[in-house]
């Protein structure tokens, strides 16, 4: 390659490894904020206001979903299988909505530790397969 | 016949959003390509009168 | 491939058969993947989806690390035909990123619960389309063509950093976005009867993208050609 040739090479290859370390650097700074939401044990270990928004999220706890008759209350307990929060909301679910699937609650933390939430996410898991399948392994497992 | 239309449109419910997905894709691709057709139509145009 | 009427010529002959390959396999890929697939044990068949939206976000950043490459050999060894190549690109590239964020917002209404989140692979998927949007714009705004060439090149590799933040973006932080589904160290956690037509369908969106492409790089060599001798004896009987 001719002198001139590789010095812009090389040139170019310092504005990728700049561009890559600034990315890196506002990335790490950024790292916390950039979490959507904090496990229920990261919840209960800060000290949070009763007045701010913060979303939680985790796995809802087999056996937990209570819903009202008459209303559209629900409670349910989030789980990261170390701490659970108890939630409390009042609207529609999101149709993957279920236990044992992965949710995201929006609310407040009340000071007798429930939590009330304003908007329930549901977050689903990167396994694709028919019903059929899904039920085999059900069986099976 | 009128109860096969509707499974293929709606699915299991929600179809509409699959169907309007794969619309949408059709529209941003044939607006690209159509765009591409008709810069070279003026392209063309141009170059005769150059 | 040098010259740009070699190009032209040559291109003439390959781009009715990227067009035809093209729709052969979305045809057959999206049918597949729509109507004939099994449904998802737990989304039902909002999943399929996935048959437009993967495709769509897969080429949205392998466009750009296309364009980077571009941009790499029109720095270092000033080829002009490269220079063109990312700016025929560009608005392709732009185009599948938008298609990703709308058939994304689609998909999350009926299985998270709402339409937008600030999560990670969300925010960093908008940050790439606005790269596009800036590459476009100062590509515009720039009238000497060497020269726009030039500063688009250094900044599509600027930007080439965003990739790995996108891809790796489930990985560091808590996102609403699954994981990856397809990963290189361990198998696809989907079954081969939903993941074939996948297969075809992006097979399907890279022919797309070389035919959209070749019809671009076409228009830009006889727009930067178009006083040339080669030009005038193709379109001026």
């Amino acid at each position: 390659m001719n002198p001139l040739r590789k010095q812009r090479l090389y040139a170019l290859i310092a504005v990728l490894i700049g561009s890559l370390l600034a990315t890196w650097l506002v990335v790490s700074a950024l790292s916390e904020n950039m979490n959507l939401f904090y496990s229920p044990s990261e919840i209960l270990k800060a000290d949070i206001d009763e007045n701010v928004l913060i979303r939680a999220g985790g796995m809802v706890k087999q056996g937990s979903i209570e819903k009202s008759k008459d209303s559209l209350n629900v409670r349910f307990t989030v789980t990261d299988y170390q701490n659970e929060l108890i939630i409390n909301y009042e609207g529609i679910l999101p149709d993957l909505f279920d236990e044992n699937a992965g949710v995201v609650v929006r609310g407040n933390l009340k000071t007798d530790g429930s939590f009330k939430a304003i908007e329930v996410l549901a977050k689903h898991d990167e396994n694709y397969m028919p019903p059929e399948v899904a039920k085999l392994i059900e069986a099976n497992g | 016949m009128l109860e096969n239309f509707n499974n293929l449109l709606y699915m299991d419910g929600n179809g509409l959003f699959v169907w309007f997905c794969m619309a949408f894709f059709v529209l941003v691709v044939s607006l690209n390509i159509l765009y591409a057709i008709k810069k070279k139509r003026q392209l063309i145009k141009l170059i005769r009168s150059l | 491939m040098g010259s740009p009427p070699l190009f032209y010529r040559w291109s003439s002959k390959i781009m009715p058969w990227l067009g035809i390959l093209a729709i052969i396999f979305l045809s057959i890929g999206l049918f597949w993947g729509l109507l004939i697939a099994p449904t998802d044990y737990k989304q039902g068949d909002v999943y399929r989806i996935l048959y437009v939206h993967v495709p769509s976000a897969i080429l949205g950043q392998s466009i750009f690390m296309f364009m980077a490459a571009c941009g790499l050999i029109n720095v270092v060894w000033r080829a002009k035909i490269s220079g063109m190549m990312l700016k025929s690109a560009a608005p392709i590239g732009m185009s599948f990123t938008l298609i990703a964020l709308v058939t994304g917002s689609v998909w999350g209404k009926p299985t998270w619960g709402t339409w937008w989140v600030w999560d990670a692979r969300l925010t960093s998927t908008l940050i790439l389309f606005f790269i596009y949007a800036a590459l476009i714009g100062l590509y515009s705004s720039i009238d000497d063509k060497t020269k726009a060439d030039r500063a688009v090149s250094i900044l599509s590799i600027v930007g080439l950093a965003i990739i790995p933040v996108i891809k790796k973006s489930v990985d560091w932080w808590q996102t609403l976005h699954q994981p990856s589904t397809f990963t290189l160290t361990s198998s696809p956690s989907m079954s081969p009867d939903m993941y074939q037509p996948l297969l075809l369908c992006v097979i399907g969106f890279y022919l797309i993208f070389a035919f959209t492409l070749t019809l671009n790089l076409r228009n830009e060599v006889i727009d930067r050609e178009r006083s040339k001798n080669w030009v005038k004896q193709i379109f001026v009987n």
